[in-house]
């Protein structure tokens, strides 16, 4: 893709990001362990887990500790949405070929009884595609969804992150939803 | 679809959604004139956009969460400072994509220690290749940087099935990258992990990679580098190794110090390492370093285990790399026959004349193995038994030194005299006169009005006591009963008689407002302060029937012995086995056990034991009902007799803030666990003689959960609480009145706070994670009868 195409990071974002404050940092490091020790001990049904319930939760940790200013949380969520989705996206395509390889999984005597839901799922390898396929054609309502969608933004998050009006964000969202939701109509 | 496209549909999409439902297709038809894609296009995203603003969930995330541990530990790694304050320069450059000149790149699909892969198109030839930027360039000398660039043309001539084709290489901007074969795989670490391999397939699949490496090596190729991480594999199982002659980017030369500090960070461990590469001497590293990292990757698959210890520091590790005969693969798997160890030991001798030669020669004796031939590796055998000759006598001594060791710990336990401030020992302290006396005088206090007891029974154990009296109040129900203060049931497990008593149940106000106040303001807010609330109001709680109480958490031996073979997660098969490497993880408690495990177990145990079974568990639906029954089989303990076992008379020690030194003096938790489970009965036992019932691993009770359950005792005597009705109907929601099941006391993870004597959580009677065990209940009827039925069988003879 040319140059011209790519989605500009704005300056003040790629020197702010270098400036993430380093404790900071570690703390949510510190949280999130504990926030998956949470996780695994108490799952809930009935209510789908998601990645950005993790990324709020480190974020709701950060504001008890009269953290950061919105400029380092945005850097700050602009990594953990991108590492979010590859890594949930890597994991995905391993399960994936894994499964195709035959791999066994031990199956517990009460295991798998409750995939109970009728609720559509995202399939994250098809959304890992379509979005790359997003990228190709207009980079920042990729990156919109990326934010939103892994790093558990709100629109003002995301406008800030971007350096863009919540105006732009909404609209890219919405007209990045759509056509997404157009990839997976199959 | 093609951006100009992509952008009309946007500006049309975006303008059909001002207007209003009914005017949307007119509109659009007038837009897309004879554009009927665009038309379909446009007219199906203002559908989804009626039906929805979200983007639909990730399939059950917490479940992948808790199935694939790994996930975690990434997500971890990945928001950790390195990822984002030292590494962030990189991130940044990495977030858009690189260019380089004839390649469309359009993922980022990994990263490895040499560099950052994507998935690209090459344009000349419309493939879709894997490339390759490498990192760290910039720390590599000029003289490396071109012996490096000269390396990969060289490489690039490789043909061979079990080879990742190198298409491309060049440099973009100083940074050099290459194009290579994509393969849809996973790494050999990842597969050797994920599929339940035999040890024949992980042999031919090893042979098929000797065989890559000695066609490289006859090419005069030395790979340098060879490791799980740079063996892909199909799902079909083909095996591709990748990275030949990357590691010359690597090698130091007269340049120094950031080139090894690269180097270090970069290799991250030197597991797979042959003895010349880790004493750096690049000019005797030939085709049979190559052999030493194939017979090390063999090793490791084979035992899950490296060839040499690899705790320290890297220099530390390096050096035993260099200098140390490895290990002996039997040494961590008795299974392992001696040809296959005379192999492994041959790739892996510390001198390279005693190794095979070449690639080939090892994959050679491999297929002979596998066919049952005799390979050429037995001679080492020889060699071996004299060596081992040497080091029995090594061992042998290492035990004596071990015996003498446990003897001094053994004797200064007995004695006080580690330096902590102990509580004189029950036995040592017991007057037997005073304490009858003691007991008869409490007994006059509350008898014969207790609960409708008689006065011929020895006083209950009325809170506070302490340890002195607790082992007292044992003792004297022990005499009372005609059973024993400790039984050991048929397959070793230690139970202590826990005698009647009462007891101030719960938490107080001020405890529960302080666990309250530590709760962090997040997702399980909610959930966790009505945990803490449950806990209260304190209330005095009477329990009138002794009862036996594990002295441990359920072992993962013991749990073997009774159910059958598991991959426990702090086992040598499990996903925590490097946490416990070396360690043996029988006398761990077993973990990832959900409620009706626990329930199941009890009911085997009974079976086992020819006890009448404690519950019935239906089979007929799911999830399984579960019906107490009378039997005196065991039982999962009720949360209040788990309670006033873990008090064992105490009614201070949970003041939450002035006295958890005990707590973390006496338990497994967050500040001296190193996250991971311990073998049980390591630490102090409590006034009952019980172990671990903080911290360690959550255990299960019998109980459900609710959250009013307690208050209903605010102001009267709670007798024998069963806890509320379970409810295995209403699973919709887990907080569902009696839905989830009680665990208590806190795990190795656990902050002090939790692991105190009132707090409880609440959990779907379906989980279970590696957090979670159990301790199990027997009935004084049951004991007695063991007791009596092996007094005859020792009398008969």
């Amino acid at each position: 893709m040319p140059a011209s195409e790519k989605f500009p990071m704005s300056a003040e974002s790629r020197s702010a990001r270098k400036n993430v404050d380093e404790s900071l940092v570690l703390r949510t490091y510190r949280d999130l362990k504990e926030i998956a020790r949470l996780f695994l001990a108490r799952e809930r049904i009935g209510h789908t887990l998601q990645p950005t319930d993790l990324v709020h939760e480190a974020w709701l940790r950060m504001a008890d500790d009269a953290g950061p200013d919105g400029r380092t949380r945005a850097d700050f969520g602009v990594l953990v949405g991108q590492t979010m989705r590859r890594i949930l996206v890597d994991h995905a395509r391993k399960r994936a070929a894994v499964k195709r390889g035959g791999g066994a999984r031990r199956l517990t005597l009460h295991g798998g009884m409750f995939t109970n839901s009728d609720k559509d799922f995202i399939d994250l390898i098809e959304l890992d595609d379509a979005l790359n396929r997003l990228a190709e054609m207009n980079p920042r309502h990729a990156k919109v969804v990326e934010l939103r969608y892994f790093a558990g933004m709100t629109v003002d998050e995301t406008a800030a992150a971007l350096n863009v009006s919540d105006w732009t964000v909404k609209g890219d969202w919405r007209v990045a939803r759509a056509w997404l939701m157009t990839q997976f109509e199959n | 679809m093609s951006a100009d496209r992509y952008k009309r549909a946007s500006s049309l999409f975006l303008e059909a959604c001002q207007l209003p439902e009914n005017q949307q297709a007119e509109f659009l038809q007038n837009a897309c004139e004879n554009d009927h894609d665009l038309l379909q296009q446009v007219t199906r995203m203002l559908a989804q956009d009626r039906n929805s603003d979200e983007l639909p969930p990730i399939e059950d995330f917490g479940k992948l969460l808790q199935s694939d541990k790994g996930l975690i530990s990434d997500l971890m790694s990945s928001v950790s400072a390195d990822s984002v304050s030292a590494d962030s320069v990189s991130q940044a450059e990495t977030e858009n994509l690189p260019e380089i000149d004839g390649f469309t790149i359009t993922a980022r699909v990994g990263k490895g220690g040499m560099g950052v892969v994507y998935r690209a198109i090459q344009h000349s030839t419309q493939r879709a290749v894997a490339l390759k930027a490498i990192r760290f360039w910039q720390f590599a000398s000029a003289e490396s940087h071109r012996r490096f660039l000269v390396e990969i043309k060289l490489a690039a001539s490789l043909e061979h099935p079990n080879i990742a084709r190198i298409y491309d290489s060049g440099q973009s901007g100083g940074m050099p990258w290459l194009a290579m074969e994509l393969v849809e795989g996973v790494d050999l670490s990842d597969w050797t992990q994920s599929s339940s391999l035999d040890v024949r397939a992980k042999l031919s699949l090893m042979a098929s990679v000797c065989d890559a490496i000695g066609y490289a090596h006859r090419r005069g190729i030395i790979h340098r580098d060879l490791k799980p991480g740079n063996i892909l594999v199909t799902s079909k199982g083909k095996p591709f190794v990748v990275d030949f002659g990357l590691a010359r980017l690597l090698e130091s030369d007269a340049h120094s110090e950031s080139v090894l500090t690269a180097a270090g960070t970069l290799l991250g461990t030197p597991g797979f390492m042959s003895p010349e590469q880790a004493r750096g001497d690049g000019p005797a590293t030939d085709v049979r370093s190559d052999c030493y990292s194939l017979g090390s990757i063999l090793f490791w698959m084979l035992t899950g285990q490296h060839t040499h210890d690899l705790t320290g520091s890297l220099l530390t590790v390096m050096k035993r790399v260099a200098e140390e005969e490895p290990r002996r693969p039997t040494f961590q798997d008795r299974s392992i026959d001696r040809n296959l160890e005379a192999l492994v030991m041959k790739a892996v001798s510390l001198r390279p004349e005693q190794r095979y030669q070449t690639a080939d020669d090892m994959a050679a004796d491999l297929r002979r193995y596998l066919n049952g031939e005799p390979i050429t590796a037995t001679k080492h055998i020889n060699m071996l038994d004299h060596e081992n000759v040497r080091r029995r006598r090594i061992v042998t001594g290492s035990i004596l030194t071990l015996l003498a060791v446990a003897v001094i710990i053994i004797y200064s336990r007995s004695f006080g005299v580690d330096g902590n401030k102990h509580e004189p020992l029950a036995v040592q302290d017991v007057d037997t006169e005073t304490s009858d006396d003691h007991v008869t005088q409490r007994s006059d206090e509350t008898s014969p009005s207790w609960h409708g007891w008689s006065t011929q029974t020895p006083a209950p154990a009325i809170a506070p006591f302490d340890a002195t009296d607790a082992r007292q109040h044992q003792e004297a129900w022990a005499k009372h009963l005609g059973t024993p203060v400790e039984y050991t049931n048929t397959i070793g497990m230690k139970f202590r008689l826990i005698p009647p008593g009462e007891f101030l149940m719960g938490g107080t106000k001020d405890e529960i407002g302080k666990i309250i106040q530590g709760i962090t303001r997040g997702l399980y807010y909610e959930v966790e302060v009505g945990w803490a609330k449950s806990a209260g109001p304190a209330h005095r709680v009477a329990l009138t029937k002794p009862i036996y109480l594990g002295v441990h958490e359920v072992t993962q031996q013991q749990y073997e012995d009774v159910v059958g073979k598991t991959s426990n997660h702090f086992s040598p098969a499990g996903a925590g086995k490097d946490m416990v490497i070396g360690l043996d993880t029988t006398l761990h408690p077993i973990t990832g056990v959900i409620w009706y495990d626990g329930i199941e177990f009890c009911n085997q145990l009974s079976i086992k034991e020819n006890l009448p079974s404690a519950y019935h568990l239906g089979i007929d639906k799911v999830p399984a009902k579960v019906t107490l029954l009378d039997g005196t089989g065991y039982r999962l303990p009720t949360e209040a007799i788990w309670e006033f076992s873990c008090r064992a008379g105490n009614t201070t020690v949970d003041s939450i803030g002035g006295q958890n030194e005990q707590i973390i003096r006496e338990s497994w938790i967050h500040t001296n666990s190193s996250s991971r489970t311990h073998a049980v009965g390591q630490l102090k036992p409590n006034g009952f003689g019980l172990y671990d019932m903080r911290g360690n691993v959550w255990e299960w009770c019998q109980d459900a959960w609710a959250a009013e359950y307690h208050s209903r005792f605010s102001d009267t005597i709670a007798v024998d609480p069963p806890g509320p009705a379970f409810d295995e109907e209403s699973f919709q929601s887990v907080y569902a009145q009696g839905q989830s099941r009680i665990i208590r006391g806190g795990c190795f993870m656990s902050p002090a706070g939790l692991c105190s004597a009132s707090y409880k959580e609440a959990v779907m009677a379906t989980n279970g994670n590696y957090h979670l065990g159990l301790r199990v209940s027997l009935s004084v009827e049951a004991v007695r009868q063991a007791i009596a039925a092996g007094s005859k069988y020792s009398s008969g003879h």
